[in-house]
């Protein structure tokens, strides 16, 4: 509950910021853009939650009951655009596509128009573009959840279904889809909220957004409290979202279903179809990783040594401590939440844990100014007591320092880490728990012993993905980093800022590459958590 | 002096009282099984009396140590207890060997080392020791769960459903091999089931639930032969029923007299007679008897109004009889008054197969005929 | 929860707070006797770097910065008197005018500066002092656009000049701080109608940087942009990149209004914070950023124009002539940023030119 309050505390802020009054800014917002903002919204929100849970789940479910050439390969990289930063992806795709871009001087060189006016192409700066590329960038989080938990699927369901008389897809739409499907929301759910915070990649496609609408809120009409209420209006809609589908699934059950595990028994697929297999994985993969990694790759070949010249290997140093202890300060606080919901699961403990993992879905730079008014009225108090009682002064102990950035990273991605654990643990059975306390086991002593051990995939899934996405995140960065701190992120961000990312395209280099193998740990690690298919003697199979 | 107290027990989920004003004792080295069917509130006692669930309403003693009150909302924690609980589907650690779940509640573990490995010999899973769990099957998931319960040694043991997950065929040796240990440690143990041939078996005390209440409490042979309701004459399987009115003390059944003397005269009454409670023979013959049966005194012969009085009635009419093995299962007509017959099923020892359409000899044994009023 | 089950997550805690105060530990030590000064700033740091560093090693004071974008205004606010920034460094007029507005700036006395910097660049009190002037001017395609044909920023809204124009979004802070300027000039219902009448000249939504608006320029999507002075003059100079000095080659640069009231123009500048702990360093780094060295590395390394008298222009800057500068107060126009910012949306000029 403690902890569930001082996660919270930042986002209470914003809501206190929304209740100071705002004056016109709401009437002027109708009158004008708000109907644009929306509806922009929802179409962002509906075509990348369409596109991550189709390219997501199919993907997943190739690569867990299909056999086809690349699959191993495909296993683990089809998690790798999760390691490219969106507004990274969208300047190389519109580089690529625009007028100047490789494609189009190809297909004029082909056809032999010589100008603008002679064809017709797409236009890349647009809400589909926007569209494209998230989905492109964000379907890894429907992808991993959907193949754990394709994973995890008891055979012996899917083989009652074929016995009942359904074909692989049937049995796919009608048994397995269905289980798997709070794991797809998941994904889902993290996806959009993701795509709800993005302010750079909207920007750069020239798309107006709810969240554009945020930012020019809070700095071109100088309204904080209207910008807040913004925020807070986008906050209450994720939860209105969430909550309904909570509703929607409610009622039924999606616990194990059986728990007698043997290998997954796989479809080969030959000739056209895994011709068309492997097509879909490598589509993503290619356009999601593939291409923006070999973009930067040459254009870091022109610019590295600009890159090199600043204080490189500081900043990659920076972000991977950041990132590191910021993912291990997630994971704690997010076990210590799911348990402490899990022991007390009374409806106000639930909510409260909820709400404070609700950061994910504020846009960054907001949820900074939150993280930044609680830590200065703390930070002051604290100066008043040492100075009233010691005679220093302790300055600003927490949001002149790096714990406001850790803190601030854990608020926002404690979302990721408590929704993991939260779905990790309620796999348990509550009788596992009643064992460790009748056997004479405290509650920590049973999380230690017990949920711990058991959960300990979960917990490195949890922490490589919060890892990951500190590696890339920006906005809360920018504003809570201490002076002279700079992290590959916002190194980037300076150049990326004004569309100059040839010149630090060895910095997002680095972040692409740092992500490689938290998911390859990530992918290796789904596919030993699967029951029945752990080491020694444990590859024993019961039937 | 140790055992399990259980005093005026409530509790509630979500406004439904699902345990009301139960009270349980459990002497060391007893066994007492708490009966029902699902839903009827066993598992929670269970739960609650183990700590697992908060206490609303009443109050548990652990031997002379009070461990929850509803008065005070004192509960002490489950760890501190000293219990030992056994869940229906065993909650043994997948990531723990069999030696490791056995010993988790053991502090130091040396102290139990070579129990376990002499408790483990004996029930055969000796070979398993550093194994885990999943690849044991059932019955030898059921054992570690068991070894493990009592490792520590508890003064009171909790065992929730301990055999429903096993084969039939293993049932049995199982619940020799588990009444044997459990009376070799002497710990008070309390155990929840809804199958009665199970807690027959195994209790030294049957305590029947029903929608939260206690409705019988006592032995397995008082359970069975003299059941207090049509409840619990129930529970043991499908019975043959018989509506009558009280008449001088007395019911007149087609099979017999049955005594009803502590029922007022003229009173509606319904007859419960298990199918182990009649007895069949082929007309002319008497039917075997049995060691304590009491054979009910033959009705007077049913006279059709209005016709002359011939003899006395030959026999009842066999729907079917089927072998069950060690029994035969006689379906046969009884003759109600109404056009249409009562169909009562008897279990006979043995071989007994009439021919459908036959005759047959049929009379009651009194103790397995329960009367109760028709409410 | 309990308290039992607390103490690992306390400890956990206290041992995240450790760790991330160990490795902050150099970042913030108030070492006492190092000279040193900080500084929030909104130019990117590959851009002031070298006049910091020039700074330091003349002056013997440390400058520790951080590069901030949005929520600097926020964060200086909410750490109160224990505000670390000395000093912000901005990239407009709007960002100093809300600073001073939220009351978190000292007026700062300096000959020096009130030298350097022109009466009507800085605050009349030394709130805040401009460093650099920057001319949104518009370019204009070399081979469709006669010369002659944009005069003022009137010229834009003309009917006559078609589906031709290039432009980044209407809420970018340059682009607000020209709309403000006109609403300062002619009142917001003649800014609207002018507005109204660029957005129906428009090529294409509003995207991109405005760099991209000359390139779009040389591709042939449209005939005419605005942009600051310093990307076209960077693009033209650039060697790492020479497709830029294509688009630049491209496109002939128009200044505005010079028959009537001169181009606008925008200001990157300086200020010093209310709790400025480090403020004497403070002043002398304002001081050295509007001095010769600096002022010169500004027109030489961006092509802006330096504010102090007689600092030399780039070569590029300078072939492109002199011209006459709006002399509306910038203060002026920093007021009318909001007003701007709901006329963008009021007319949805972001919506592009066919809506």
């Amino acid at each position: 509950m403690a902890i569930a309050l001082l996660i919270a505390l930042p986002l209470l802020a914003v809501l206190f910021l929304a209740l100071s009054p705002s004056d016109d800014i709401w009437n002027h917002l109708i009158a004008t853009v708000l109907g644009k903002y929306v509806w922009t919204t929802l179409g962002l929100m509906m075509g990348v939650g369409f596109g991550t849970m189709v390219i997501g789940t199919a993907t997943a479910w190739l690569v867990t009951m299909c056999k086809f050439p690349g699959r191993k390969l495909f296993n683990w990289a089809l998690l790798l655009p999760l390691a490219v930063p969106a507004y990274v992806l969208a300047f190389v795709v519109t580089d690529q596509l625009e007028y100047a871009g490789t494609l189009q001087v190809v297909l004029r060189e082909i056809f032999g128009w010589s100008s603008r006016q002679d064809y017709w192409f797409p236009e890349i700066r647009s809400l589909p573009g926007a569209i494209v590329v998230m989905t492109l960038v964000l379907y890894p989080y429907v992808y991993l959840l959907a193949r754990a938990a394709f994973l995890e699927q008891s055979v012996c369901v899917l083989d009652v279904s074929r016995t009942l008389g359904n074909g692989p897809w049937q049995s796919f739409f009608k048994v397995a889809l269905p289980l798997a499907r709070p794991a797809i929301v998941i994904g889902m759910t993290l996806a959009l909220m993701e795509a709800l915070n993005d302010l750079g990649t909207v920007e750069f496609f020239a798309v107006n957004t709810f969240t554009s609408g945020i930012y020019d809120v809070w700095l071109n009409m100088s309204s904080r409290s209207g910008a807040a209420q913004l925020a807070s209006v986008l906050l209450i809609f994720v939860l209105t979202l969430i909550a309904l589908e909570r509703t929607a699934r409610s009622g039924r059950r999606f616990h194990h279903t059986s728990s007698k595990y043997s290998t997954l028994a796989c479809y080969r697929l030959r000739g056209p179809r895994a011709a068309l297999a492997f097509l879909v994985c490598a589509l993503p993969l290619s356009f999601g990783f593939l291409l923006p990694a070999a973009v930067l790759f040459s254009y870091s070949l022109n610019f590295y040594a600009e890159t090199l010249a600043a204080n490189y290997f500081q900043y990659v140093l920076n972000s991977l401590t950041l990132s590191s202890i910021a993912a291990i300060s997630s994971v704690l606080i997010g076990v210590f939440m799911a348990y402490g919901v899990r022991l007390n699961g009374s409806p106000t403990v639930r909510a409260a844990a909820r709400f404070a993992s609700i950061g994910y879905a504020i846009p960054g730079a907001i949820l900074a100014i939150g993280v930044v008014i609680p830590l200065g009225i703390f930070d002051n108090a604290l100066d008043r007591f040492l100075l009233a009682t010691l005679g220093i002064s302790g300055g600003l102990f927490l949001s002149g320092t790096v714990v406001a950035v850790i803190y601030g990273y854990t608020v926002r991605f404690l979302a990721l880490s408590y929704g993991t654990m939260e779905a990790s643990l309620g796999k348990i059975t509550p009788n596992m728990d009643g064992a460790a306390r009748t056997l004479g086991h405290s509650p920590a002593a049973t999380l230690r012993r017990v949920h711990l051990p058991l959960v300990r995939g979960s917990l490195l899934t949890a922490g490589l993905l919060v890892f990951v996405d500190c590696m890339k995140e920006l906005p809360l960065t920018l504003i809570l980093r201490p002076f002279n701190y700079d992290t590959l992120a916002t190194f980037v961000f300076q150049y990326a800022s004004d569309e100059l990312i040839e010149e630090a395209a060895l910095g997002a280099l680095t972040i692409v590459g740092a992500g490689i193998i938290p998911v390859i740990l990530l992918s290796w690690n789904i596919v030993n958590s699967r029951p029945g298919q752990n080491q020694d003697s444990r590859l024993k199979v019961t039937r | 002096m140790s055992g399990l107290h259980v005093s005026n027990l409530s509790h509630a989920f979500h406004g439904d009282d699902v345990v009301r004003g139960v009270s349980v004792f459990v002497r060391p080295g007893e066994l007492v099984c708490l009966l029902g069917p699902s839903g009827c509130g066993k598992t929670t006692l269970l739960r609650v009396a183990a700590g697992l669930e908060d206490l609303q309403k009443g109050e548990v003693h652990l031997g002379e140590r009070l461990v929850a009150s509803g008065a005070t909302g004192f509960n002490l924690p489950p760890e501190k207890r000293g219990i030992g609980l056994m869940f229906q589907d065993y909650a043994l650690f997948p990531h723990l060997t069999v030696a490791e779940n056995i010993l988790f509640g053991v502090k130091p573990k040396s102290r139990r080392q070579a129990w376990m490995e002499g408790a483990l010999e004996q029930m055969g899973l000796a070979a398993f020791a550093e194994t885990y769990p999943h690849t044991l099957s059932g019955g030898q998931q059921q054992r570690v769960a068991l070894l493990r319960a009592i490792a520590p040694e508890p003064s009171v043991l909790f065992l929730d459903e301990p055999f429903s997950g096993l084969d039939v065929t293993r049932r049995a040796d199982i619940r020799t091999q588990t009444l044997n240990l459990l009376k070799e440690t002497g710990v008070a143990t309390l155990m929840v089931t809804h199958d009665p041939e199970e807690a027959m078996f195994m209790a030294d005390r049957i305590l029947v639930m029903n929608h939260g209440r206690m409705v019988q409490d006592g032995s397995p042979d008082d359970i069975y032969f003299r059941p207090n309701s049509a409840f619990v004459t129930d529970l043991f399987g499908a019975v043959n029923r018989w509506a009558g009115i009280v008449t001088g003390g007395q019911i007149n059944s087609p099979l017999g007299i049955i005594e009803a003397s502590s029922f007022n005269e003229g009173q509606r009454v319904q007859v419960l007679i298990r199918p182990d409670g009649i007895r069949l023979a082929a007309p002319g013959t008497q039917p075997a008897e049995i060691a304590g049966d009491a054979p009910c005194r033959p009705a007077p012969p049913s006279v059709p109004a209005g016709s002359p009085v011939t003899q006395r009635q030959p026999g009842f009419v066999v729907v079917r009889a089927r072998s069950l093995g060690r029994a035969s299962q006689v379906a046969f007509r009884v003759p109600n008054g109404t056009a249409e017959d009562t169909v009562m099923e008897a279990r006979i020892p043995g071989r007994f197969l009439p021919q459908a359409g036959s005759l047959v000899w049929a009379t009651v044994n009194a103790r397995e005929a329960h009367v109760f009023a028709i409410d | 929860m309990t308290s039992n089950q607390l103490t690992p997550s306390r400890i956990a805690f206290g041992a995240i707070a450790l760790v991330a105060a160990l490795a902050a530990g150099p970042s913030t030590a108030h070492a006492d006797g190092v000279k040193e000064v900080n500084l929030y700033s909104y130019r990117q740091p590959f851009l002031i770097q070298p006049m910091l560093d020039e700074f330091t090693k003349t002056t013997g004071i440390k400058v520790n910065s951080v590069y901030a974008q949005k929520g600097m205004l926020e964060k200086i606010r909410a750490a109160g008197t224990n505000n670390p920034a000395d000093a912000v460094l901005t990239v407009d007029i709007g960002r100093l005018n809300e600073l001073k507005e939220a009351g978190l700036l000292q007026p700062v006395v300096s000959p020096t500066l009130t030298a350097n910097v022109p009466a009507h660049l800085r605050h009349p009190d030394g709130l805040w002092f401009g460093l650099t002037l920057r001319a949104r001017m518009v370019l204009a395609s070399k081979k469709r656009v006669a010369e002659g044909t944009i005069r003022s920023l009137m010229d834009l809204a003309d009917p006559k000049i078609g589906h031709n124009i290039c432009m980044r979004s209407g809420k970018h802070v340059y682009n607000i701080a020209l709309i403000a300027s006109v609403i300062a000039h002619d009142g917001e219902a003649k800014a609207e109608k002018w507005l109204r009448g660029l957005k129906a000249n428009l090529a294409r939504k509003p995207q991109g940087n405005d760099r991209a608006q000359a390139k779009a320029i040389f591709e042939g999507v449209c005939n005419l942009a605005l942009a600051n002075n310093y990307y076209m003059a960077n693009m033209a100079t650039n060697d790492k990149k020479p497709e830029q000095k294509d688009w630049a080659n491209a496109v002939r640069v128009v200044f505005l209004d010079q028959d009537g009231r001169g181009q606008h123009v925008n200001i990157s500048g300086v200020a010093l914070t209310s709790t400025a702990k480090n403020k004497d360093n403070a002043i002398k780094l304002m001081e050295f950023l509007s001095g010769d060295y600096a002022q010169r590395m500004y027109a030489a390394q961006n092509h802006e124009y330096p504010v102090k008298k007689g600092v030399e222009w780039s070569d590029m800057v300078k072939s492109w002539g002199t011209f006459k500068v709006d002399s509306i107060n910038l203060e002026e126009i920093a007021k009318y940023r909001k007003a701007a910012s709901k006329l963008v949306d009021k007319v949805g000029f972001n919506d592009g030119p066919s809506s």
